[in-house]
């Protein structure tokens, strides 16, 4: 997608305003996400859920949806050792065309947690797309990171789709 | 401007007194005063459950506080078992210690006091000390997990997860057997941000009703009591305000006030008026956050959105002041971060106008509903219940019961600042959504009486045992320098002995107990938060509800899964 969204962004000080540019500039097909959050990057989510509109590229306001029907991952939180089972399983269950987003610096390294009871990073349990650094990352950059999962999209490239050439699957 | 004159009520003082009188005659030599407030009484395994019994109903300790096993004795074998009760009259905390060890059980107290079950559950997770009655089960920790975690010589070993847990029921009393075989056990997965953290709820249904359920925690347990054994005091800071993200410098007040009460320093009064600003907005925070779930819930999609930008509304505010919208360290040691920047204090009184309006005209208009009431009017929590369970805060007084320590035990300027203590009757869903309305409405009074009668003065203290000096005098000053490598090598050193220390958080008691050994780390470090209690009591509420409402009904009770787990 045109590159001179991303400088707009710099340049917005409003997330509003930037969320309506966005919203405006999307035309393309629909990704349809399936939030996990756990902890304090769930309220992030949360209040990026709150500024949602009803055409935004990546609709988080239903929450129901079944993960066969799902194409996105979205990960935010600690990731203890009793839901690491859990978050593999959804993930098996997405069809096969799949990407992952880690948002916060606990999905995507163990954040400040090192300890017996936390895996240190989404990527020790499944393939991860994009990580989202911060804790907890602003909304803004939850919005960031969706145009790289775009990039991606576009290009059908997922972390799965890598792992599986490098391993001649 | 305030009166800062104690003012205490003499009926209490001497209602203290007469019971302080009646518990020496009891016990001893074996009690011990911290303060007037706290007590701590020793007793022998032999006479534990029977003494325990005579604190409740000789003496008036009916409400539960907490139950913990602590090693302060460091030969890794012995325990001592501690339990916290409070006595709701005259306010008064006792901690009852007894010492156990691994290879006896230990006398259940959860016919007693109900709430003492997953109490007891956590003991044995942690530290392998088993109840009578208890089931051996992990609580916390993952099933198939090896040793205990809190115990000084645990190693963590990899393991495998133990995926075939048994979740069915034990035969119900209340009804026959045949009948019983009839009902289904389904599990009911919470993880997508339906409620605040991660959850599993295991419920028994007969004919699309729930007869009984209970929560599956420990999804998000961080080890938190763990961590804060390995670090400094300072070192904690950060790891405070993430265990509950909605509230975060509530959890740093209880902290950090626990320790200057102990180490006796005085902090300033412009950053007690301003740690109090901090918490109510807190409050506000947190309870607009539950507003918002049940919305959420009841599928008003419009109205989330409402609260969501009140919620904004304070985020900004906050990132002016600490540069980050959630989690921001705001309360440090020894007063707050920094004085308000400019600006600051007109943009809080702009907000709570806002605040005010758009709260009215929200609930204005869903309050009243018809839709609205069908659906919060259920599940109720009685208040012998919540007491039970060891509830606390806005779900123990939507129960009828009338306990805020805000009033009861005033710290800082409670005691002389106007505010009411919102009641519910029936304790239902919608005497919990009502109170925390009526909550955000007193909190906001507050915040504006505080702001009106802003203390002048510093914001930190000059006390030179806890504040860390600054910059330019370090390089100029050699006492400075003397401290500056003091503080930032060992930290602030805690004399041995152990302190209890709480405040009234957004869901109840929120308290810490913290033992030292005089070292630069802690030795015993036991949160007490609201959110493990009311878990519990989610056992009776839910009875007669069907699966789709288990959400709203977890939310109504604002269950906070990182408080919970820690
Ligand atoms: S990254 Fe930070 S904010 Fe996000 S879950 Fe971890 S500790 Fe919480």
């Amino acid at each position: 997608m045109n590159s001179n969204i991303i400088s707009e962004v710099a340049f917005t000080a409003n997330s509003e305003s930037f969320l309506k540019k966005w919203n405006e500039s999307i035309l393309q097909d629909e990704l349809w996400p399936f939030p996990v959050s756990f902890s304090c990057c769930a309220s992030e989510l949360r209040s990026f859920r709150g500024m949602q509109n009803s055409s935004s590229y990546v609709d988080v306001s239903d929450i129901s949806r079944p993960p066969e029907k799902a194409d996105l991952l979205i990960v935010g939180g600690t990731i203890s050792q009793k839901i690491a089972p859990h978050l593999i399983d959804i993930y098996e269950r997405m069809p096969e065309e799949k990407w992952v987003l880690a948002v916060g610096a606990c999905a995507s390294s163990g954040g400040p947690y090192w300890t017996h009871n936390v895996v240190q990073g989404l990527s020790q349990i499944i393939p991860v797309d994009v990580y989202l650094p911060g804790c907890p990352p602003s909304k803004e950059m939850i919005i960031q990171s969706f145009e790289a999962i775009r990039e991606r999209v576009a290009k059908k490239v997922s972390a799965l789709s890598q792992t599986r050439w490098s391993l001649n699957v | 401007m305030f009166d800062f004159q104690e003012q205490e009520d003499l009926d209490l003082i001497n209602n203290r007194k007469l019971l302080l009188n009646e518990l020496e005659l009891e016990f001893g030599e074996n009690l011990t005063l911290g303060t007037t407030e706290n007590i701590s009484i020793v007793v022998s395994p032999s006479s534990y459950l029977e003494k325990i019994l005579q604190l409740k109903n000789s003496f008036g300790f009916n409400f539960f506080l907490n139950l913990w096993i602590s090693d302060n004795i460091a030969d890794g074998e012995n325990f001592e078992l501690m339990v916290q009760l409070l006595n709701m009259d005259t306010h008064q905390r006792a901690i009852i210690t007894c010492p156990v060890t691994e290879l006896e059980p230990v006398p259940s107290l959860s016919d007693i006091y109900h709430g003492a079950f997953w109490c007891e559950q956590e003991s044995w997770d942690m530290y392998g000390v088993s109840f009578d009655s208890i089931p051996k089960e992990r609580i916390l920790s993952p099933e198939g997990m090896e040793g205990h975690t809190l115990r000084k010589n645990f190693e963590p070993k990899p393991f495998r997860l133990k995926q075939s847990v048994d979740y069915s029921f034990s035969p119900d009393p209340r009804v026959s057997r045949s009948e019983w075989k009839r009902r289904s056990v389904h599990k009911l997965d919470m993880f997508g941000g339906e409620v605040n953290g991660p959850l599993r709820a295991i419920v028994e249904v007969y004919d699309e009703v729930i007869e009984r359920g209970r929560l599956e925690i420990g999804y998000l347990h961080r080890g938190v009591e763990k961590i804060f054994e390995n670090l400094s005091l300072n070192q904690i800071q950060p790891h405070l305000c993430r265990i509950n993200t909605s509230s975060p410098t509530m959890f740093q007040q209880a902290w950090f006030g626990g320790i200057e009460k102990y180490l006796g320093v005085h902090i300033p009064d412009r950053a007690k008026a301003l740690r109090m600003v901090f918490n109510e907005l807190d409050r506000i925070y947190e309870h607009l956050d539950t507003i918002g779930r049940i919305v959420d819930n009841l599928g008003c999609y419009p109205f989330l959105k409402e609260t969501i930008e009140m919620q904004e509304s304070i985020l900004m505010v906050m990132k002016k002041y600490s540069g980050q919208r959630l989690n921001g360290s705001l309360i440090c040691l020894g007063g707050v971060k920094s004085d308000v920047p400019k600006g600051w204090l007109t943009e809080c009184l702009n907000l709570l106008g806002f605040l005010e309006k758009k709260v009215l005209e929200v609930t204005k208009l869903i309050s009243n509903s018809t839709l609205w009431m069908k659906r919060l009017c259920r599940f109720e929590l009685n208040s012998k219940q919540a007491m039970d369970w060891g509830v606390s805060g806005p779900n123990l007084r939507a129960s009828g019961v009338n306990y805020d320590m805000r009033k009861v035990s005033p710290h800082y300027f409670y005691n002389d600042i106007e505010f009411e203590v919102p009641l519910g009757i029936n304790g239902q869903c919608y005497d919990r959504y009502l109170v925390r309305v009526e909550e955000i409405l007193q909190s906001l009074s507050i915040i504006s009486q505080l702001l009106d009668n802003l203390p002048l003065g510093d914001t930190k203290t000059k006390d030179n045992r806890v504040l860390i000096p600054r910059k330019q005098d370090v390089y100029s000053e050699t006492n400075a320098l003397i401290q500056h490598y003091r503080f930032y090598d060992g930290g602030v050193i805690l004399p041995e002995g152990e302190f209890y220390n709480s405040i009234e958080s957004s869901n109840g008691e929120l308290g810490f107990y913290v033992h030292s050994r005089g070292e630069s780390t802690l030795n015993r470090v036991k949160l007490r938060t609201p959110g493990f209690y009311s878990g519990q009591c989610f056992t009776d509420i839910c009875e007669g509800g069907s699966i789709e409402e288990l959400p709203l009904v977890i939310n109504s009770l604002n269950l906070v899964v990182g408080e919970i787990d820690r």
